[in-house]
């Protein structure tokens, strides 16, 4: 089993990538409604990705989140999963080709620098702990993905106000369903964000490890605050389209930036170091 | 084309008119109703010794397509049947028809059903009136073996064409390009409320276009009320008065203008005040007159998108050179079509067929002779081929007597002899024989 390992690990971003090549020709070409190899490639890559975390897991007896490099890896299966769970809900193939590049570079660095068996470090012991980090993922992910769609909104929201109908402007989704799918990703990710927070504070209270005052919690609720915001306004306030966007698009950069803050300036229990 | 018409029998003939060769003057007084194509067709029968004769008329072009017609100079026939028909000489006003014999004749007909020879390239409707034709040549006797394989041939065309390229992809109309415009930005129709801002022509076709893109929901904004009512009614919707659209407008998710106002009948306070009332949910504005019904201005407020004539030309340019990139691959497909009609309709030649007949029993015999020759003694042998010899040509007596008959009995004849090539395997043996040549 320990041999399947670094198997896997080069495996999985060849997949990655012939998904990715598969989703670009489809995009390419002017009619695609037929072309079901990019979605049957994402597919056999998240199976093969399941496979490669769980040997890992059952090797290393923890689930596999315990180096930033397995983090990128958590986020890149489960941004596979959203993207596939989005485009089977709302039959829309075309952004794939904008999605699945992102999760094959993740994939890569990855493979590249995090392919060894990693010691087993103490806070991911007992399992709700591991559910935790793993709503984390999830959530991230699901923002990822939103903000992928986010961006693909602003560019054709562009387009079309200023009558640029390009390639882009055929093959992309309606405008309407691109906001849809940025601001369902979001909702989703914030849910999954909420339950996370939940299980860490409620981890940090039982387990006394860690403390309320860890720069990464506050980070991570200034972070769950906008993108709580966002959708409030959206839903409330009546802020759509672009500004909405921008919106998601400040409480993905913000997320962006907490996680490398406190990789590389704080020493909390929540770094990688 | 002024040569004797029809040397061969089998020869289908094509003559005719379009909006290449003719400017619609000619061609809206050439255009045949059902009756006259009709009595058309009986002319082309009784005077022109034609054995099958279809007419297309359209709008477009009138075009005569017969197979076995004896007069000298055809193209001259037509002029003068039209003359009959509509009283207008062609050759008397300098125009002149086209005329094509196969396998040209086949080409322009497949042409014509696939959208190539249209003023809009790629559109659909063409093969509908190609299917009329048919239609009408069967009810007035015109039709025979060729011609229903031909028309077969040219829907199979054209079929393959739409499905097999984007020739018929994208919008090519401004109405069409707005309505396209409309689920790129706004997705499913179905829920989604329309303001038709007037009520003529422009607003018939956009109403027309967006119910068959589900849209259901149907607000008319116009002066003329009778004609307001009248369109309303055929979509289920209400009419309210132009000074009721700031009313009516923040209820709207798509406004389609197309008055003759000399003015701009929305103005942006309008529109703003109405995105405020609708809580900044997208406002699609396409704008179809000229002069523009909608202020410019609106176009700067967010989530308000304003089209004007001049954007949707834009799309419908793309749509165009995308159908034109297209054209390669259509004539590529119609090739193969063409290629596959003509093998089928020289197989109908009867010398070549009666020969293959008589070959398949021929060879059938001889290669059972081949198989049982060590059962019988060697003085047996030359006593076994002639009686071998002997059923077959037994056989095949009656069959060949009548086949050599079918030569003269003009379309009967033809089916007979479509018949005994399918009966006996004969086409799928010669393909065979062929494709082993050419290995």
């Amino acid at each position: 089993m320990q041999s399947l390992v670094p198997l896997l690990t080069t495996v999985l971003p060849v997949l990655y990538a012939l998904a990715a090549a598969a989703y670009a020709r489809a995009y390419a070409r002017e009619d695609s409604s037929g072309d079901r190899l990019g979605p049957l490639a994402l597919r056999a890559a998240v199976l093969v990705h399941i496979v490669y975390l769980s040997v890992r897991g059952v090797l290393e007896g923890h689930l596999p989140l315990a180096s930033v490099y397995d983090f990128l890896s958590a986020t890149g299966l489960s941004m596979a999963v959203v993207y596939l769970w989005v485009e089977s809900r709302e039959g829309i193939r075309t952004t794939g080709v904008f999605v699945v590049p992102f999760i094959f570079l993740i994939q890569i660095i990855s493979s590249a620098y995090g392919n060894r068996l990693s010691p087993e470090p103490v806070p991911l012991r007992p399992f709700w702990f591991e559910l935790h980090t793993l709503t984390a993922v999830l959530g991230y992910s699901a923002f990822a993905v939103s903000a992928i769609y986010g961006i693909l909104f602003l560019l054709l929201y562009r387009d079309i106000k200023a009558n640029r109908f390009s390639h882009f402007f055929r093959r992309m989704p309606p405008l309407e369903a691109l906001g849809q799918m940025n601001v369902r990703a979001a909702g989703g990710g914030l849910l999954l964000l909420t339950l996370a927070i939940a299980l860490g504070v409620g981890w940090i209270q039982r387990s006394g490890t860690g403390s309320l005052t860890d720069p990464k919690i506050w980070l991570t609720l200034l972070v769950w605050g906008i993108f709580a915001f966002s959708l409030l306004a959206y839903h409330r306030f009546g802020w759509r389209g672009p500004r909405a966007i921008y919106m998601s698009l400040v409480g993905f950069t913000t997320l962006l930036l907490s996680r490398v803050a406190v990789d590389l300036f704080f020493h909390s229990f929540h770094s990688f170091r | 084309m002024t040569s004797k018409a029809s040397a061969d029998p089998l020869d289908f003939l094509c003559v005719g008119l379009n909006h290449e060769t003719s400017p619609l003057e000619i061609r809206d007084a050439l255009v045949l109703s059902e009756s006259e194509v009709g009595r058309a067709i009986q002319v082309l029968r009784e005077r022109a010794g034609a054995e099958e004769a279809l007419i297309l008329s359209t709008c477009n072009r009138t075009e005569v397509y017969a197979r076995g017609a004896s007069v000298a100079d055809l193209p001259l026939f037509v002029n003068d049947l039209l003359r009959e028909i509509k009283g207008m000489d062609l050759g008397a006003r300098g125009h002149r028809l086209y005329a094509f014999r196969e396998p040209d004749s086949v080409r322009h007909l497949f042409r014509v059903a696939c959208g190539l020879n249209s003023q809009v390239l790629g559109e659909p409707q063409i093969a509908g009136q190609v299917k009329d034709a048919i239609t009408l040549a069967e009810r007035s006797g015109g039709s025979g073996p060729v011609t229903e394989r031909l028309l077969d041939a040219a829907l199979r065309c054209a079929k393959r064409a739409r499905t097999e390229t984007g020739i018929g992809r994208g919008p090519v109309s401004s109405v069409y390009a707005a309505v396209n415009l409309a689920t790129k930005v706004l997705g499913h129709l179905a829920d989604k409320r329309v303001l038709l801002v007037g009520s003529g022509e422009m607003s018939e076709l956009a109403m027309s276009h967006l119910k068959d893109a589900g849209a259901a929901q149907f607000t008319i904004a116009a002066r003329n009320r009778a004609r307001a009512e009248s369109l309303a009614a055929r979509a289920a919707g209400r009419v309210v008065s132009l000074e009721a659209i700031p009313v009516v407008l923040p209820g709207a998710d798509i406004v389609v203008c197309a008055t003759s106002a000399p003015g701009t009948v929305i103005e942006e306070p309008a529109v703003r005040a109405a995105m405020k009332i609708r809580r900044n949910r997208p406002l699609l504005l396409l704008d179809l007159a000229v002069p523009r019904d909608v202020d410019p201005a609106a176009a700067r407020l967010p989530n308000v998108f304003l089209h004007d004539l001049d954007a949707l030309a834009v799309i419908v340019a793309q749509s165009l050179e995308q159908r034109r990139a297209e054209v390669p691959k259509v004539e590529a497909i119609l090739e193969e079509e063409v290629r596959r009609f003509m093998r089928w309709h020289r197989s109908l030649e009867l010398k070549p067929t009666v020969t293959a007949f008589r070959s398949s029993f021929e060879r059938i015999a001889q290669e059972e002779l081949e198989r049982h020759r060590g059962r019988f003694r060697p003085e047996d042998q030359s006593a076994l081929e002639a009686l071998t010899r002997g059923i077959v040509q037994k056989l095949l007596h009656g069959p060949t007597t009548r086949l050599n008959r079918s030569g003269e009995e003009g379309s009967t004849g033809l089916r007979r002899i479509d018949a005994v090539r399918e009966l006996f395997g004969i086409d799928r043996r010669e393909e065979d024989d062929e494709d082993r040549d050419a290995r």
